[in-house]
């Protein structure tokens, strides 16, 4: 039996300078779970904003998606995270928001993924798709949802962060990722830094500059030893 | 804050920090008919609207605008630029409506401002194409080759998402024949009488709310009823 370290994983989603000023709520929602298997989940969902309960949306999706059985294939589970986030959220519009799955194993980690924001471990793994417009992208509530829905899976994966749209310019240049961003947060997951430092950077002036979304990051550090 | 997390702030690096870009090409009727009145109102408007984006501070960052005349010639009177370079010349009004021509000089130098933000690694938001007329076209007519060029061009654009193609007619124009041009999902408005600066308030109001957007599919536009009449031709 392999002997590796359970996932270090910290997050944090905050609400952007434009909901905070209109008074509304954050539209972003994250979770992750660690199975009794070693399985790590991590769901992140973003509120559309023309959406009434979009952030209700979001938290059911990423609920659904947190509380499954694993599989024992990550892409497997990835398929049951976006099936439970799928049926919490339905057709309804006014639940309509974004959808990111991962299943990590040691050896092999998978993610699901409809609409915008991104995966990124050494290079990107899943990127925003091929909306060409910023305020335009694909909802999980979608009647054809399934001919949206996008799957990677990659082996030898030690490190992860996902992130919704509100960090993409932050974290991503032509739709690479920039080491600069990404090299300072997993040094500093690596180091025991908790998710109350994510959450600062999150609302802090650097990332609300050129972005008044809201913002959702979570790190995860798969083989911490 | 700690110290692990003020050297956070410090050495994280933003990857893109620009603003994504809201382009909208103005189109406007400065023949003839347009005199007096109607030209002093829509340079009015043009101030208007400028200084409704300027002031806010999110809009003034990420809207650009272009203006294309149409009159004696086509001309491309202001290519794309930020808000506030929008100039405050006055334009003048005289000869003829080369509608047809603006219309297809404004599609393209909408493609071309997407190229740039592309080459740029800009993001940008759908743009706006945003006609204004007080007359019938002199350089096609309904069913002429130019005529079925241009509208082609325009009911397919809009249909593929390529723009959002907005069309107002000033007194006398043709509503009948706008609404066989402008796009079937966005028929032609017609304006109310002197009702320039309520409708470059609403341009400015909506352009604001595009570029502080994150919606999926729709928008929810401001309402047109402080200008814009029913049309029912």
């Amino acid at each position: 039996m392999l002997d590796t370290a359970a996932p270090l994983v910290l997050g944090a989603a905050v609400a952007g300078p434009s909901h905070i000023a209109n008074g509304l709520p954050c539209q972003d929602a994250y979770a992750h779970t660690t199975t009794a298997d070693g399985t790590l989940l991590v769901a992140v969902a973003d509120g559309l904003g023309s959406a009434a309960r979009s952030h209700v949306g979001a938290r059911m999706a990423v609920t659904a998606a947190t509380t499954i059985d694993p599989a024992h294939d990550p892409f497997d589970t990835a398929v049951a995270m976006i099936e439970a986030a799928r049926e919490a959220v339905g057709t309804d519009p006014s639940l309509a928001c974004t959808f990111i799955g991962v299943a990590a194993r040691p050896n092999e980690v998978a993610v699901v993924h409809i609409g915008d924001g991104a995966v990124v471990a050494d290079s990107v793994l899943s990127g925003p798709g091929p909306s060409e417009y910023v305020d335009v992208t694909d909802p999980l509530t979608a009647s054809d949802w399934r001919h949206r829905v996008r799957f990677t899976s990659a082996l030898g994966v030690r490190r992860i962060a996902v992130f919704t749209d509100g960090c993409q310019r932050a974290a991503l240049l032509r739709g690479h990722a920039h080491p600069g961003f990404f090299d300072p947060l997993f040094t500093y997951a690596q180091r025991g830094g908790d998710a109350a430092g994510i959450e600062t950077l999150l609302s802090g002036p650097k990332l609300s500059e050129h972005s008044e979304d809201d913002k959702t990051l979570v790190l995860a550090v798969l083989d911490a030893s | 804050m700690s110290v692990e997390q003020v050297r956070l702030e410090e050495l994280v690096e933003i990857a893109n920090p620009q603003h994504p870009h809201c382009a909208t090409a103005l189109v406007l009727d400065i023949s003839g008919s347009m005199q007096g009145d109607k030209i002093r109102q829509l340079n009015e408007g043009l101030s208007i609207f400028r200084d409704d984006v300027l002031s806010d501070d999110l809009a003034r960052k990420r809207v650009e605008a272009g203006i294309v005349t149409f009159g004696s010639q086509v001309h491309v009177a202001h290519p794309f630029a930020s808000i506030d370079a929008l100039p405050t010349a006055r334009l003048s009004a005289s000869g003829s409506t080369p509608m047809g021509e603006a219309i297809l000089r404004s599609i393209e130098l909408v493609r071309r401002r997407k190229d740039d933000y592309r080459a740029a690694g800009t993001d940008y938001y759908r743009p706006w194409i945003f006609l204004l007329t007080d007359g019938q076209p002199t350089d096609m007519k309904p069913g002429d080759a130019k005529w079925n060029e241009v509208t082609e061009a325009v009911h397919s654009g809009e249909h593929s998402g390529e723009f959002l193609f907005f069309c107002v007619g000033v007194e006398p124009a043709d509503m009948g024949l706008l609404t066989q041009l402008a796009p079937p999902e966005r028929p032609p408005v017609q304006l109310r009488p002197g009702r320039f600066r309520e409708m470059f308030l609403w341009l400015s109001q909506s352009q604001r709310r595009v570029s502080a957007s994150r919606v999926g599919e729709q928008l929810a536009l401001p309402s047109p009823q402080g200008w814009a009449e029913i049309t029912t031709s």
